[in-house]
């Protein structure tokens, strides 16, 4: 008798996640319908001739590049070298070296034959002790300052207090910008007459292509299967998520690897928090709760052209890390903006990007896992059929690759970078392995990830770098 | 199949068994539904996958057509051009094609091509191949396909197609990107009717507006100063456009009008005209001045001290150096600026980071000093 109602109990447990997962999914089918017509209908549009005039045009802001940089001494001086071929009108580039133990101001003063500037900086923000400034000669819109080491949110925060023009862009010392980025950017921006408070793009795995002098000269595949899974998530992410969220103006995340930024809304809002790890999409959400608190008509926006390209995680471990970090961000700033959840005063954000977030993004993985040892433990035990176990299996791993394959599908149609029918194969191929292995992975380490979100500290995310921007 | 007849039977039969008949029954119609899922899912991706690499390898040799079209075609184009050869390159009988390859080659050429003649040449084959599709893309093309034309009417200033797309602005009903390039195709092209657009649309950036009025010849810009005096009211989007647009090309039909916008009563507009002064980089009554410089507002003292700067206006040398103690980071940071624009200017913030009793003063001074670039904007 007992046993009977521990084997119903369960079953019935299965399949109650089953239907979570199931829903969960089609969460995400239905933003790939509201993504999708805003790609078809943008598709063929001369992505070049959009922004031809805006590179002369007076009316592009003048924008303040941030760089914070902890150890970055294998690509900033890339990422700088990227920024300073930027076809933009008037800019400047801040490189913040956040007390790094490595070379990376040796690097970038050597390379850019930077010299020592006096400071009288206007403090928004108390920030870590800034220790020194300089200016390159040869380029005079590049800018370092030194101070130190408080976390990522603290350099940016500096970075703010150093710039000059009304707009700001913050990307990572290990990542490059395509030349039009901050063209395309800014323009919703232009477009709405400053309507537009924070806009950010689609930012793409680097691995695997070949870039020479800080330019990506052909795009291919990585041989390393978690590089190539990491490009199926990302076109996942980007083209069917944010696309979704910017369209109802609900969107709570821009890559922290690039976005721009109104600076006086950031400055009104405090600035970076500095004691999460997940300073980037904390900020959104602040941003998005100001607006709203405000009543004004301010939107952040995402453009879905490819801009940014970054060095992914090459190893497990370096993965693991990230993933673990980014799942701490998550936790820290939905607990933070607790009082959005359902809150109709904050519409689409309280009451669809929160619960999304929540149950979707963050709970997801938790859920995932308590399946797998329900169903591992109930086979093993015999508590489930197993044809029951191997017909859910299969659901999964047809469903869940189906939207990497829609998100394969989005990329082809709009930028098809990749430049061989065979690169489509292979994504098609990961894409159905996913749920196997890359799947497990990353829903063990983004529970891992809610344990340590309890324990507070700002950190930089510490990722072993190959380089695969260095000119060395 | 994942389930045969025999299976779905065993199936049933345990079903039955366990749960009873009821129940029973309803996991093993919930059971069919996924099974018939699979099939589905599975079905839907083998479709996705094909068709996607058949799209693909026909956008890759269509891609590759073109460019072996255009590597040909471009060196006999050029010389067709520049008048060394006298009859047309022949091109592909495909209009499809034929479109397709002028359509690049031309927008080539019209960034590297500098002479009259040879920009006459550029118009004619312009209008001889791509004006009549444009024309039918504005009636018939989809969204991204008109925006395309557009760009490509504008860029190639195809005068034809004037009346065209004055009649597509006028069915828009969506005020997005095809609207705004709409209105700068229209402007590109002299259409007078924009200069009552420029009035009447009340919704339009300052941005927009300046992008519009920078199109216009000096003949119908004149025709806008003349409307703007006769209208009794001009909304504040167009009256900052006019002003700004003025100052950053220096256009001397609208000098006096701004400078006479010095003394409007509202602050933005002041604001507005100094910034477009300041571009100018003249001014015909510098007394107006230091009523700026006592301004409760610190955005009309900063640009009050850039205007001393951008005009050389040696005499306010001095209030510049008081105006290093201001309240205000930015009014301190645009008087130490503007004092380099002086010929004697770094030599008095020398002077002032080591004499200047005021802390503020010095701190600034040694930061405009030594850091340079990157002009301020605020």
């Amino acid at each position: 008798m007992t046993d009977f109602f521990f084997t119903r109990i369960l079953e019935y447990i299965s399949w109650a996640i089953i239907f979570y997962m199931m829903a969960a999914g089609t969460v995400y089918l239905v933003l790939f319908l509201i993504a999708s017509p805003r790609i078809s209908k943008e598709k063929k549009l001369n992505r070049h001739e959009q922004i031809e005039e805006m590179s002369i045009n007076k009316d592009t802001y003048p924008i303040s590049i941030l760089v914070p940089a902890y150890n970055e001494e294998a690509g900033v001086v890339s990422t700088v070298r990227s920024l300073l071929a930027l076809n933009y009108p008037q800019y400047e580039i801040i490189v913040v070296n956040d007390g790094s133990t490595d070379r990376t101001s040796d690097k970038v003063i050597a390379q850019f034959q930077m010299e020592p500037i006096d400071l009288a900086i206007r403090t928004y923000f108390k920030t870590g002790e800034i220790m020194r400034a300089y200016r390159s000669a040869l380029h005079p819109e590049l800018f370092l300052i030194e101070k130190k080491n408080g976390g990522k949110a603290d350099a940016l925060n500096a970075g703010i207090n150093f710039s000059h023009y009304p707009y700001f862009s913050a990307i990572d010392g290990d990542s490059i910008l395509e030349q039009d980025a901050l063209l395309k950017t800014m323009k919703p921006i232009i477009d709405s007459a400053g309507l537009v408070t924070a806009t950010g793009g689609t930012v793409r795995i680097a691995n695997g292509c070949k870039i020479n002098k800080a330019v990506i000269e052909e795009i291919a595949l990585p041989r390393k299967p978690i590089e190539i899974m990491q490009i199926i998530e990302y076109f996942r992410a980007f083209l069917i998520g944010r696309l979704g969220f910017s369209r109802a103006n609900i969107l709570l995340i821009i890559s922290g690897a690039f976005g721009v930024f109104e600076k006086s809304r950031v400055i009104k809002v405090g600035g970076y928090k500095t004691d999460t790890v997940g300073e980037d999409m904390e900020l959104i959400v602040r941003l998005h709760r100001s607006i709203k608190d405000e009543k004004s008509k301010q939107r952040i926006e995402y453009i879905q052209d490819p801009v940014c390209w970054t060095e992914a995680p090459s190893t497990l471990a370096s993965l693991r890390a990230q993933r673990i970090r980014w799942q701490r961000g998550l936790a820290e700033t939905l607990w933070t903006h607790r009082k959005m959840l359902f809150n109709p005063k904050y519409k689409g954000i309280g009451l669809f990007s929160f619960p999304y977030y929540l149950f979707v993004e963050m709970l997801s993985a938790v859920f995932e896992v308590l399946g797998y040892f329900i169903i591992v433990g109930g086979l093993v035990f015999s508590f489930i059929d197993p044809k029951i176990a191997g017909i859910m299996l299969l659901v999964m791993v047809l469903y869940g690759s189906l939207l990497s394959a829609l998100a394969v599908l989005l990329e082809e149609w709009t930028y098809h970078k990749y430049p061989t029918v065979g690169s489509i194969f292979v994504l098609y191929f990961y894409a159905l392995t996913e749920t196997f292995w890359y799947r497990i992975l990353m829903n063990f380490w983004r529970v891992q990830g809610l344990f340590y979100a309890f324990k507070k500290k700002s950190v930089w995310g510490d990722m072993e770098r190959k380089g695969v921007f260095s000119e060395e | 199949m994942v389930f045969s007849n025999f299976h779905i039977q065993e199936i049933e039969g345990y079903y039955l068994n366990f749960y009873g008949i009821k129940s029973g029954r309803w996991l093993l119609l919930m059971i069919m539904v996924f099974v018939w899922l699979v099939v589905g899912l599975l079905g839907i991706q083998l479709l996705l996958l094909l068709s996607l690499t058949s799209w693909k390898y026909k956008t890759i040799k269509h891609e590759q057509k073109i460019s072996a079209l255009q590597n040909s075609l471009k060196p006999q184009f050029i010389e067709y051009i520049e008048g060394k050869r006298s009859s047309e390159p022949d091109l592909p009988k495909s209009k499809r094609m034929q479109v397709a390859v002028m359509e690049c080659m031309l927008d080539e050429f019209h960034t590297t091509v500098n002479g009259k003649l040879e920009k006459e040449k550029l118009n004619d084959l312009a209008e001889k191949y791509l004006a009549s599709h444009y024309r039918y893309i504005l009636k018939n093309g989809k969204w991204a396909e008109r925006i395309n034309a557009l760009y490509f009417i504008e860029d190639f200033n195809l005068f034809s197609l004037r009346e065209d797309t004055y009649r597509h602005f006028v069915k828009l009903k969506k005020k997005d990107e095809e609207f705004r390039q709409c209105l700068r195709t229209c402007t590109t092209l002299q259409d007078e009717r924009m200069i009552t657009v420029i009035f009447e649309n009340n919704s339009l950036s300052v941005g927009l507006l300046k992008e519009m009025l920078a199109r216009l010849n000096d003949d119908l810009l004149r025709k806008t100063l003349v409307m703007g005096q006769e209208r009794e009211k001009i909304a504040d989007n167009v009256l900052f456009a006019v002003i700004a647009f003025s100052g950053e090309h220096k256009n001397e039909i609208f000098f006096p009008v701004v400078e006479k916008r010095l003394r409007d009563e509202r602050k933005e507009v002041r604001l507005k005209a100094m910034n477009s002064l300041c571009n100018y980089k003249k001014i015909s009554d510098p007394s107006i001045l230091p009523a700026f410089f006592d301004s409760v507002h610190w955005e009309e003292r900063m640009y009050a001290a850039k205007l001393v700067g951008a005009c050389k206006l040696t005499k306010y040398t001095r209030i510049l150096v008081n105006l290093l103690s201001d309240s205000e980071w930015w009014v301190r940071f645009a008087a130490a600026e503007n004092i380099t624009e002086f010929p004697e200017g770094e030599t008095l913030l020398k002077q002032v980071t080591f004499w200047d009793e005021d802390a503020y003063s010095r701190d600034i001074a040694k930061h405009v000093l030594t850091r340079k670039g990157g002009e301020t904007y605020d």
